[in-house]
């Protein structure tokens, strides 16, 4: 291939031999003038993101204008990720912030000209990551594990400067007798205090991996992280999961806190127990005794993944079934996950949605905006799109179709902040 | 750099220079290197006749076995004679087993049954042949009939084929498709709740999170 200086000094030389070649310089100039103003080289915010897996296992990120309508060919408009970024992606304000797993490096990153570049980078030393939160508008605070998954730790990160504020141990209860290694499942934020959601796992040996039937809650004063108080809960196991993956809780409008446990097979896999919605009331560090949402009793009658808040009482659950799937070799490349319409006060399941059937075990793939909530489907059928669900008015329709190369919709994000 | 069984042991015990540490991960990550020999003809038959020493000097202690402090009933000693012998001709026909299995890839490597067993609680243990690389996860046996493509798993693999393949396990009817120069991580056990787990490398994040941290750090991946 010749090189664009080569080109341009080829084009150059070219000029000067015959002049009805600057015609054709000239003609190519309004052609990259053309190119400049493409809607993907603009220099300007795009308010949507999209992460896309295509059908080699290769990544994509892209922004959008709308979710609304239209079509998008991603390899048309941007390159594939020259590496995995393994889609625990934190969005904010026009940044993307990841940390790869073998080398902890957090990096933080820009969308420019369409591609996504490294901008600022630390290190996060003995780290694996669990739960992210926002503590304030450029503190991030990152709870996760050592290495070796048996410790709480974190780091609370400032993310306009990429500096480290504080980090330590996360004063949890650690693994004891036959539990080896933890898991934290959700971390949210009360006044002076994080209450955190963990449980424990057996050594996964001779073809055996599961959960304990215990569920921890533990108060930890904040920022200095000491443990308060900590909490048993045994009517379900497996709290939340990993919320830079996929969302598994929620706090209402009145500040009470919501997170549904995710025992089935492709989280904590004690299947036995239910998947449930459990509720932390807005005065309390405990869950409400009189509050349990058993969502493998109700007529879902399966296990699920992915919570997601619709705001007035009302919220999404993508269930599995059981009955598509033969294990966890194809839970991922099935379609078999349903969307369920709950009521989360009065407990009970509103109906499913009419939407056709999803594949991918864990994706980022609703978005609430008003009244609009948007909902990403991969179905080999039907295609890969943006559904549109109107809250208010029951009504569903198809907006952004994914087409190209695109096999998942791993995320859907808002790249910026306020977007309509 | 050649790469060797011996360099392997040192690359696993971490006591490799950083050029041989180097030289074993270009190895391990290169499709095109050629097979490794990991034992020559000559420590191939000082094997097998240290093996038939070890069955040797099992076979006059069965026979010559102190008796029991207290004299049995004569029933009772017949009964337990029988099944001395059984526990005997059983441990022979296992070792006469172990051994076939043990020689047969050294004299053919690439055709017919070849096991793979790696007792360690931690290490990994490569191995690379014509058509595929292998990573033996720890504790794990693996009976591959390479003609046939049949596999007896019990435990965890990395597979890494170098042509496309198709695959039998022990205990499914499925037929499992393996593209090559993809990397596949392959669990299976007889007892356990897991069952056969087969999926790309690539696909590993689609595992339970607590699976996915274990073969993380398994393999090192």
């Amino acid at each position: 291939m010749v090189s664009k200086k080569k080109q341009w000094h080829l084009l150059s030389s070219g000029i000067q031999k015959s002049w009805w070649k600057v015609i054709v310089w000239i003609g190519m100039g309004f052609g990259v003038a053309a190119c400049h103003h493409a809607p993907d080289k603009k220099q300007r915010s795009l308010p949507y993101s999209l992460h896309l897996l295509d059908k080699n296992n290769q990544e994509y990120i892209i922004g959008v204008d709308n979710l609304d309508n239209g079509i998008i060919y991603p390899e048309q408009i941007t390159e594939m990720l020259p590496d995995s970024i393994s889609r625990n992606i934190i969005i904010k304000d026009g940044y993307y912030y990841h940390l790869r797993r073998r080398s902890k490096i957090f990096t933080k990153y820009q969308l420019l000209n369409g591609q996504l570049k490294a901008i600022a980078a630390i290190p996060l030393n003995d780290y694996g990551e669990e739960n992210y939160l926002w503590v304030g508008k450029d503190s991030l605070l990152l709870s996760g594990l050592n290495t070796a998954s048996d410790a709480g730790r974190y780091y609370l990160l400032n993310t306009q400067k990429m500096t480290v504020i504080a980090s330590g141990a996360f004063d949890i209860t650690r693994p004891e007798g036959i539990y080896k290694s933890a898991s934290i499942g959700f971390v949210t934020k009360r006044k002076n205090s994080l209450l955190v959601g963990y449980t424990f796992h057996p050594a996964m040996e001779k073809g055996t991996y599961t959960t304990s039937d215990t569920m921890y809650i533990a108060t930890l004063k904040f920022p200095s992280m000491e443990r308060i108080a900590v909490e048993k809960e045994w009517r379900s196991t497996y709290p939340g999961g990993i919320n830079t993956i996929q969302r598994n809780d929620f706090t209402d409008e009145q500040g009470n806190f919501y997170f549904m446990t995710c025992p089935g097979i492709a989280m904590g896999h004690h299947p036995t127990a239910p998947t449930a919605i459990l509720r932390i009331p807005a005065n309390s560090t405990e869950t409400d005794k009189n509050y349990f949402f058993n969502l493998s009793a109700s007529v879902i009658h399966n296990h699920a993944y992915g919570l997601w808040y619709l705001g007035k009482g009302r919220a999404l659950v993508r269930s599995e079934r059981k009955d598509l799937f033969t294990g966890l070799s194809d839970h991922y490349s099935v379609p078999h996950f349903e969307f369920y319409l709950l009521d989360i006060e009065k407990q009970q399941v509103i109906k499913k949605l009419p939407l056709p059937l999803d594949k991918g075990t864990r994706k980022e793939c609703v978005l609430v905006n008003g009244n609009t909530a948007y909902i990403a489907i991969n179905n080999p059928d039907s295609g890969n799109y943006i559904w549109k669900y109107d809250i208010q008015n029951d009504r569903l329709s198809k907006g952004l179709q994914l087409s190209g190369v695109t096999d998942f919709i791993l995320r859907i994000d808002r790249l910026q902040p306020g977007t309509r | 750099m050649k790469v060797n069984a011996d360099l392997l042991k040192r690359y696993h015990l971490n006591i490799c220079t950083p050029e041989e540490e180097q030289a074993v991960n270009e190895w391990l990550f290169n499709n095109e290197t050629d097979p490794l020999i990991l034992h020559s003809r000559e420590r191939a038959q000082s094997a097998r006749d240290d093996m038939w020493n070890d069955i040797a000097s099992l076979l006059p202690e069965a026979d010559t076995m102190e008796p029991p402090v207290q004299p049995a009933p004569k029933r009772t000693a017949t009964v337990y004679a029988f099944w001395r012998g059984a526990v005997a001709a059983t441990l022979l026909l296992t070792l006469l087993g172990a051994a076939y299995i043990y020689l047969r890839p050294s004299a053919d490597p690439e055709q017919g049954l070849q096991a793979f067993q790696n007792n360690s609680d931690s290490r990994v243990s490569h191995i690379s042949a014509q058509t595929y690389n292998l990573a033996v996860g720890p504790e794990t046996t693996a009976l591959v009939d390479a003609k046939s493509g049949a596999i007896d798993l019990s435990g965890s693999i990395l597979i890494s084929p170098k042509k496309d393949m198709e695959l039998h396990f022990e205990g499914s009817a499925q037929t499992i498709r393996l593209k090559k120069a993809q990397t596949y991580i392959i669990l299976n056990s007889k007892s356990g709740n897991l069952g056969l787990i087969v999926v790309n490398e690539k696909n590993l994040i689609n595992l339970p999170p607590g699976i996915q941290k274990k073969i993380i750090h398994q393999f090192g991946i």
